[in-house]
């Protein structure tokens, strides 16, 4: 009775569709695994024809690639600029989320003149390429003197409207009972902004800040454009200069690649519901 | 009569006084809330696109007075060789990449939206290259792709394929540049797909199965039409993004071999900011924004239509 049982679930069980996945996924995950079973090799064995995915001796296993990079760099200095992304990131992600509540607050709950003729205008430009604006933005830093700074990594990257979009339309959606009744409460609009809207917008504010978190960490084509100066340079820029200065030690160069995929990665892992989740709603964007 | 008459008009009056100071204090508190938004979008969003638009206008070097030139940086881009390069080489980006990012998703999507043991992880395995900042990819695949000890050419060659030296040829290097894009990018695309594919009645596909219908034809009459309206988003969201193709090439190829992954906004990039024409690199920047203005209003038209 039971063999029956198992040999019916066994006979239910989609194998073909499970190997195909298993296939597939192995194949999707082959290029990280690479990158991370050669970063541990010691770097006379990183290349090898033909190519082998564990060393030669399992005891050859090392963190020195790892060490190299860290604690004695020879060209650029990959901590500070992990330093860097962090700090542009988590400034500018804080600042991009400040300014998106008030103005998202007022377009969905304040009644004033041109509102629905500005937030035509933000919905607007949405659709514009970010290429278009490669070169007046980089006049107007220049003009400004904010080249090789962080202001030029940050600023420029609040005039975006997406947020303001997205929390706008969220909190049209919040019901209005309660803030009348903070109202009544004797709430101005700041307070129950504060107590009443943002609580109730966690989910859209966390789904805005992990977007924005990535955006400003993966960014290449703007820093790679107003910064010059290594001390200023953000992770993916450093690792381009980096990869000049290590041209040949495979090894190390693939420990730094590691080193600054592995936060972006680790925050994947712990948000991916979240993050999965404002894929979707960057989609209705359109 | 008359005095009930006036005072009902004064009370009117009254309110539509009151009314109207309100609403100038609203249009205050309104200005403190929009103000720091604003700053920044007037200065680093609106403006420049005008601005823009008036640089393509000049001939400037950042170093003397802009000169206005008229559409004369237009005139000249019709002429510009390595702009046409650029343009055939985006051109082949989007045809190969377009059907390979829907398709492939889509595959993706249809064998991970099923229950199956060990969903999240296949799931995961799918997105997780889109956290990765497209230096590393460019570093990674770069070594990836070498000829002689990567692994690509390695298992190519073990299933009786013939290796490629992928980014020195010219043809081979667009090609190995979109394999590494599809890798990349394929999550965003399935997760879109997966949104879609949960709106599709599961009552759809019990009916069908009950009327006999096999694998391909509950794919092919329910899921395909159940996914219309995702298809055409990602569809014409996958064509523009395959018009702004640049970092990834940037990164693995630098536009070669002899110019045959040169794109659109590398030739921007270069032409503004290696050689210091800003006339020139505008007047591609809105070339760009024309063809790409373009999609987005087929887009428009198409999501109207689907709608109705």
């Amino acid at each position: 009775m039971m063999q029956l049982a198992i040999r019916r679930r066994l006979v239910r069980f989609p194998w073909v569709r499970f190997v195909l996945l298993s296939v597939l996924a192995l194949i999707w995950a082959s290029p990280l695994l690479w990158m991370l079973a050669n970063s541990i090799k010691p770097e006379s064995q990183v290349i090898s024809i033909p190519p082998r995915w564990l060393p030669e001796r399992l005891s050859d296993w090392t963190f020195d690639n790892y060490r190299y990079v860290l604690f004695f760099p020879r060209g650029i200095d990959l901590v500070q600029s992990f330093l860097n992304s962090l700090f542009v990131s988590t400034v500018g992600t804080v600042l991009v989320v400040i300014v998106d509540v008030l103005a998202g607050y007022a377009f969905a709950r304040l009644r004033f003149l041109g509102r629905d003729v500005l937030f035509a205008l933000v919905v607007a430009s949405l659709i514009v390429p970010s290429e278009i604006l490669l070169i007046p933005n980089y006049i107007t830093v220049w003009r400004f003197q904010w080249l090789n700074t962080y202001n030029a990594l940050i600023f420029p990257a609040l005039a975006g409207g997406f947020g303001v979009f997205l929390l706008r339309q969220f909190m049209l959606g919040v019901p209005h009972e309660l803030e009348d009744a903070a109202a009544i409460d004797g709430c101005g609009s700041f307070r129950t902004l504060l107590w009443v809207v943002l609580p109730l917008s966690r989910g859209a504010i966390a789904t805005l800040a992990i977007f924005t978190f990535l955006g400003f960490w993966n960014d290449f084509t703007w820093p790679y454009l107003v910064i010059n100066e290594a001390s200023k340079m953000t992770l993916p820029i450093a690792l381009i200069q980096f990869r000049g200065d290590y041209w040949s030690e495979y090894g190390q160069l693939l420990a730094g690649a590691a080193l600054s995929a592995l936060p972006a990665i680790s925050l994947f892992l712990v948000a991916q519901r979240m993050i999965i989740r404002s894929i979707t709603l960057t989609g209705i964007k359109g | 009569m008359s005095s009930l008459h006036s005072t009902s008009q004064a009370l009117r009056q009254r309110q539509a006084s009151r009314l109207w100071s309100r609403l100038a204090r609203n249009n205050w508190s309104a200005l403190l809330y929009l103000a720091p938004f604003l700053i920044f979008f007037a200065i680093f969003q609106i403006y420049p696109i005008f601005y823009g638009l008036y640089v393509s206008l000049t001939k400037w070097d950042l170093t003397t007075a802009p000169q206005f030139v008229g559409l004369n940086n237009f005139i000249a881009l019709s002429r510009d060789t390595l702009f046409w390069t650029s343009l055939r080489n985006t051109l082949l980006f989007v045809a190969m990449n377009v059907p390979l990012a829907i398709v492939v998703p889509l595959t993706l999507a249809v064998l991970v939206n099923e229950a199956i043991p060990g969903r999240a992880i296949f799931r995961s395995a799918f997105t997780a290259p889109l956290m990765i900042s497209v230096s590393s990819v460019g570093v990674l695949w770069v070594w990836f792709l070498n000829p002689t000890f990567g692994l690509i050419n390695h298992y190519a060659e073990a299933i009786g394929l013939p290796g490629q030296n992928w980014l020195t040829q010219s043809g081979w290097a667009m090609v190995a540049v979109m394999i590494t894009t599809v890798w990349w990018t394929s999550g965003w695309n399935m997760v879109l797909f997966l949104a879609g594919l949960q709106e599709i009645s599961e009552q759809l596909y019990d009916a069908a199965k009950i009327d006999g219908a096999g694998r391909w034809n509950l794919f092919r009459y329910i899921t395909l039409p159940g996914l219309r309206t995702t298809l055409l988003f990602v569809g014409v969201t996958t064509v523009i993004g395959s018009f702004r193709v640049f970092a990834q090439v940037f990164v693995m190829t630098g536009g070669g071999p002899f110019d045959s992954t040169r794109t659109v906004v590398q030739h921007i990039y270069e032409t503004g900011f290696r050689y210091f024409r800003m006339g020139n690199a505008s007047a591609v920047a809105w070339s760009l924004f024309a063809m790409v203005l373009l999609f987005t209003l087929i887009q428009f038209r198409l999501m109207r239509e689907s709608d109705t």
